[in-house]
């Protein structure tokens, strides 16, 4: 009787882990990106981080179990201009020698309506740590259309931070009205996970 | 002064004005990357833009000391061309090792990652690799164990790989000499030193 139990009792845990599991999305990070744009004089310059690590927990029925886990490498910053990169990463900017990692966490996750989430999280950029709230839409899974045995979803996300609450630059350009301090960013991330 | 003293008075002269002239170039024809530093770094970045171009035109001046051009043989005379040939590599050497280090102070030390778009700045390291071994070779041959005729050999095959990549790299590594009158200064100092290199190899 005993064993039968035990037996029940490990077949109901497996059933909810796997269920757990299929909450657990990894990120394709050849179909994902990270953008962003910032004003220069009158217009903008655009750019994105090429090196990025996220774990996503996301379950659309239960979004307050969700959680969102990011690294960025400052590093991988790109503008298409290699000494427009060389100045970013250095301390006028990113100083990615001492930061090299930029980090977002989540700490809570709500339903606004439809595909639409609000999330709160910190976020961490050159050591300083604010908390932030933004909106992501998150787009139906649906069966991979190469990979038979995955689903995939879409994240995507846009906001704003001003990057000298995170003492990106000290100002002088922005004085100068050369760069902005609003950036914008648009995060687009598919994410897989098992069927 | 006599007619000899004289002609070597207007020619070093038109060597100097000509090395200031090119000297000049970064302050009155700034890169986009100059405008975006302040300060120190503005300095740091414009000084060793100074020192590149220096070098380059000194490199120019190098052909010119060994071109056995028989008026300038007759004026200064061999063996003072060759010793001022050893001199300006020397000082080649220096303005060589301290152009990359100014520019890279100028951003912090932040090194540019291994991607295509700094291949410029690389072929950069080459050449500083390059000018660096052909002129403590030519230093220090003797006690390295390299006989007269292997180094010479060495150093008149090098050469003009070295010109090569001096002209790649000003070329791409900076928007200066993209057009306009930096431009010019390059295509009119690249011709001479071609010219040079190919008599020198049609005289063989």
């Amino acid at each position: 009787m005993k064993h039968i139990y035990s037996i029940i009792i490990a077949a109901v845990v497996l059933v909810f882990s796997s269920q757990a599991f299929a909450y657990n999305w990894a990120v394709d990070k050849d179909h994902s990106e990270i953008r962003f744009e910032v004003t220069h004089i009158l217009t903008g310059v655009s750019g994105r981080f090429n090196d990025f690590e996220g774990k996503i927990f996301f379950d659309p029925t239960r979004p307050e179990t969700g959680k969102f886990d990011f690294t960025v490498k400052v590093d991988s910053v790109n503008t298409n201009n290699g000494k427009r990169d060389t100045h970013l990463r250095s301390k006028d900017f990113f100083n990615t020698s001492t930061f090299p990692d930029m980090k977002f966490q989540s700490t809570g996750i709500s339903h606004v309506q439809g595909d639409r989430y609000a999330l709160e999280g910190k976020m961490t950029i050159k050591g300083v740590s604010k908390d932030i709230h933004i909106e992501f839409r998150f787009l139906e899974p649906k069966s991979h259309p190469f990979e038979k045995k995955k689903k995939v979803a879409g994240f995507i996300t846009r906001f704003s931070l001003n990057r000298l609450d995170y003492s990106v630059g000290n100002g002088k350009f922005l004085e100068m009205g050369v760069v902005g301090k609003e950036v914008d960013v648009e995060i687009a991330m598919e994410a897989l996970t098992d069927k | 002064m006599n007619r000899k003293e004289i002609f070597s008075f207007v020619l070093f002269a038109a060597l100097f004005a000509f090395l200031i002239t090119a000297c000049a170039i970064p302050f009155f024809f700034e890169s986009p990357s100059i405008f975006y530093k302040t300060g120190v770094e503005k300095i740091m970045l414009r000084v060793g833009k100074v020192l590149g171009i220096a070098a380059m035109v000194l490199m120019g001046y190098q052909l010119i000391f060994i071109g056995r051009f028989s008026w300038l043989e007759k004026l200064f005379g061999m063996k003072s061309l060759y010793q001022a040939h050893r001199l300006n590599g020397r000082i080649i050497l220096a303005a060589v090792l301290i152009h990359p280090l100014l520019i890279l102070g100028a951003d912090h030390f932040v090194f540019f990652p291994l991607e295509q778009k700094y291949w410029p700045e690389f072929t950069g390291f080459v050449l500083l690799f390059l000018i660096f071994f052909f002129i403590i070779t030519s230093i220090l041959y003797k006690r390295i164990g390299i006989t007269y005729k292997t180094w010479r050999m060495m150093h008149k095959i090098t050469a003009p790989f070295i010109f090569i990549l001096l002209f790649i790299h000003v070329f791409y590594v900076s928007r200066t000499f993209e057009t306009g009158i930096p431009l010019y200064f390059l295509i009119a100092i690249g011709s001479v030193c071609l010219a040079i290199i190919i008599g020198k190899w049609v005289k063989r």
